[in-house]
């Protein structure tokens, strides 16, 4: 079942790969939440009960919920439907997301027998590069900031990984979501659309030198 | 002790920022100022000494301590004038000092930290203040940088997370790993050096985003650019400091295992780039704080090649980040008085300035002799230290192609300044009609009189201070 989860998990990072419309990316953001909460329920049965049901309310309120609907409200606000326009067509984003999860399945192998679960680390690394990918390829905030959630799911799913030694890293992880959260969503976004009449990184270059 | 200063800081701030008056917020700004000169002092006297599992009162954070409360109190009164020049309504005064007494409390946690975990959820905090204090203008400029510094910053902050989680896979021994800064170096030898390196790696380049290092050194220089001058002036200098500490405190570990030699080159060529880039834009440069802050970036960069050698090269560091933040801190306190008198930052039209405020061009051309390092400056030392250190690291060719790239910066500062103070320029009367407070002058000179002093006649306590930070840091 755990396998079965982290390989949506990746597939989700395919999808956002072609994937035109802000909607479906929202979509996939908070499926992705769905599935850190199975992911992290299975994995982490054997922990401190308040301490497990406090993971698995961050998952299912932050993750799947409350950024999701956040991100709802400013598409809706700000009136942007797709992701209009990308430096780079959506088959090259296939094809380099796809070529991320082959490279990170080849170097999860190569470190296996180490410290850490493999599948966990392939998971992982693809969504931390598949974010970062995302996050220069578009050209709207609210894609970057979908590049930057799907980022932090990516090093979410690493701590789970060893969220069973350590538990107080996998407490700091969440709190890298609310500061996400509340920060980047709530605070600013809305901001730049009333300021600048649009939520594109066009608008963002008067610094410069 | 650090705890109960957290508490009532905080508490403090959300006072300041829910009631919002002009008045209770610079009574209660003034009243943590005290807490702030308090502690260092307490800092001071139990240097050496845990202050509970999380904190250590460890000498190279008593001293950066030292150098934070001075830019504070500096920082605070330069604020003052510059508020008042604005005309700033008291919700933005107390939105400026909540976000201000947040970001000095966690720089000072940051500099007291004793666990990596800790460390690293107070660099994210500063993260959360620095961009409300950026944003203080309200102008789309001000917003630009700092949606740009946090979503920058936020990512690399998000990576150094990341190397944090690769720090505890890399733990081989027995039991759960202690994450505390003294385990990680006492079982330094247990860790697996390829996710150390894996580690190292994401550390450097998350917190190089705080120290405004390269690669991601570009939202410091938006941020340096769009804030109001006493906040460049205060994350030009001593956030950059906690970016330092972050990394530095990590390439401790580092320092014990047989990959030394591989993170030695990691910083000498971040280092390098870092200096070489502000080599560049300083050439074609048309801001004078952007100037400033591309002096940072060099800066940092020597910080970063001079940290790769050795225990001369740390020393160097230590002494090139003090006197750094004061001769820095100073030359945005004194664009910040020039943009009061002429309203821009442009450099070119900038001119005959030495006329318009005698005293504030005499403390621009000390605080130009200082940031470049030109006797009696004490940055002077720090470089020449530097430079000696390259040689006897047997990185002769690296000093050379250093002392040329810190030529083509002296040349291009230099010549921005002399311009911008002698030059002749078009007359304008309304500039008469600014006066400008002597001491607002004077707390500039105090500052980089201090770069002298500690660099050239420095007092007994410096100097203890400084040989306990070589003794405890390798």
């Amino acid at each position: 079942m755990l396998d079965f989860f982290i390989v949506i998990f990746m597939m989700t990072l395919v999808y956002m790969a072609v994937a035109q419309r802000i909607h479906t990316l929202i979509q996939l953001v908070a499926l992705q939440g769905v599935l850190l909460f199975g992911i992290s329920f299975i994995h982490l049965r054997d922990m401190h009960l308040l301490n497990l049901i406090f993971i698995l309310a961050e998952t299912i309120i932050f993750k799947t919920l409350v950024v999701p609907y956040f991100l709802l409200t400013i598409r809706k606000k700000n009136k942007i439907t797709k992701v209009t326009k990308s430096s780079v067509p959506a088959v090259y984003s296939l094809l380099f997301v796809s070529g991320v999860i082959v490279m990170s399945f080849l170097l999860g192998h190569s470190l296996e027998g180490g410290p850490l679960e493999i599948k966990y680390f392939i998971g992982s690394l693809s969504a931390l590069l598949a974010g970062i990918y995302f996050i220069i390829v578009h050209e709207k905030i609210l894609t970057h900031v979908i590049g930057y959630l799907v980022l932090e799911n990516g090093i979410f799913l690493f701590s789970i990984a060893i969220g069973q030694q350590m538990p107080m890293l996998i407490n700091t992880a969440i709190l890298l979501d609310i500061f996400a959260s509340v920060l980047i969503l709530g605070i600013f976004i809305n901001r730049i659309g009333n300021t600048f009449q649009s939520t594109s990184i066009d608008h963002l270059t008067s610094l410069r030198d | 002790m650090l705890i109960l200063y957290l508490i009532c800081s905080f508490i403090l701030a959300g006072f300041i920022f829910f009631k919002k008056r002009e008045k209770t917020s610079y009574v209660l700004f003034c009243l943590f100022l005290i807490f702030q000169i308090s502690l260092t002092l307490y800092a001071c006297v139990h240097r050496g000494e845990a202050d509970s599992s999380y904190f250590t009162f460890d000498s190279l954070g008593v001293i950066l301590t030292c150098v934070l409360t001075l830019l504070s109190l500096a920082t605070a009164y330069h604020e003052y004038l510059h508020v008042k020049r604005n005309k700033d309504d008291g919700r933005k005064i107390a939105i400026y000092h909540a976000a201000l007494i947040g970001l000095i409390v966690s720089m000072t946690a940051v500099y007291f930290a004793h666990h990596v975990g800790v460390m690293w959820v107070f660099i994210e905090a500063t993260t959360l203040f620095v961009s409300a204090l950026i944003y203080h203008n309200r102008t789309a400029y001000a917003l630009e940088a700092a949606w740009k510094y946090t979503f920058i910053c936020s990512v690399g902050v998000a990576l150094a997370f990341m190397g944090i989680l690769t720090l505890s896979i890399a733990w081989q021994g027995s039991g759960p790993m202690d994450l505390t800064f003294a385990s990680l170096k006492e079982g330094a030898g247990q860790l697996d050096p390829l996710w150390l390196k894996i580690s190292f790696l994401l550390i450097f380049t998350g917190f190089s985003a705080k120290m405004g290092l390269f690669p991601l050194y570009t939202v410091c220089i938006d941020a340096h650019t769009a804030s109001p001058a006493p906040i460049s002036a205060f994350i030009s200098t001593a956030l950059m400091n906690v970016g330092f500490l972050g990394i530095f405190r990590v390439y401790q570990v580092v320092a014990r295992t047989n990959i030394f030699e591989w993170a030695r080159h990691v910083l000498l060529i971040s280092g390098l780039l870092s200096i070489f880039i502000a080599a560049i834009y300083l050439l074609k440069v048309k801001n004078f704080k952007r100037m400033f802050a591309y002096s940072s970036l060099e800066n940092m960069g020597i910080v970063a090649v001079s940290l790769a050698c050795g225990s001369i090269g740390f020393f160097a560091a230590t002494l090139h980040l003090i006197f750094h933040s004061l001769a820095k801190a100073s030359l945005f306190y004194q664009i910040g008085q020039f943009y009061s008198i002429t309203h821009t930052y442009e450099i070119e039209g900038s001119r005959d300035y030495f006329k318009q405020n005698p005293k504030g061009g005499l403390a621009l051309i000390f605080a130009l002799l200082s940031i470049m390092a030109i006797p009696p400056s004490g940055l002077f030392i720090s470089k020449f230290l530097v430079i000696q250190s390259l040689f006897l690291y047997h990185y002769a060719w690296l000093a050379v192609i250093l002392l040329c790239l810190i030529l083509i910066i002296f040349f291009a500062f230099t010549k921005n300044i002399i311009y911008l103070l002698f030059l002749p320029g078009e007359k304008k009367d309304q500039l008469s009609l600014v006066k400008i407070n002597p001491w607002e002058t004077y707390s500039q000179f105090i500052l980089l009189t201090l770069v002298i002093i500690l660099g050239f006649f420095p007092p007994p306590f410096f100097t203890a201070i400084l040989e306990a930070v070589i003794r405890e840091s390798f």
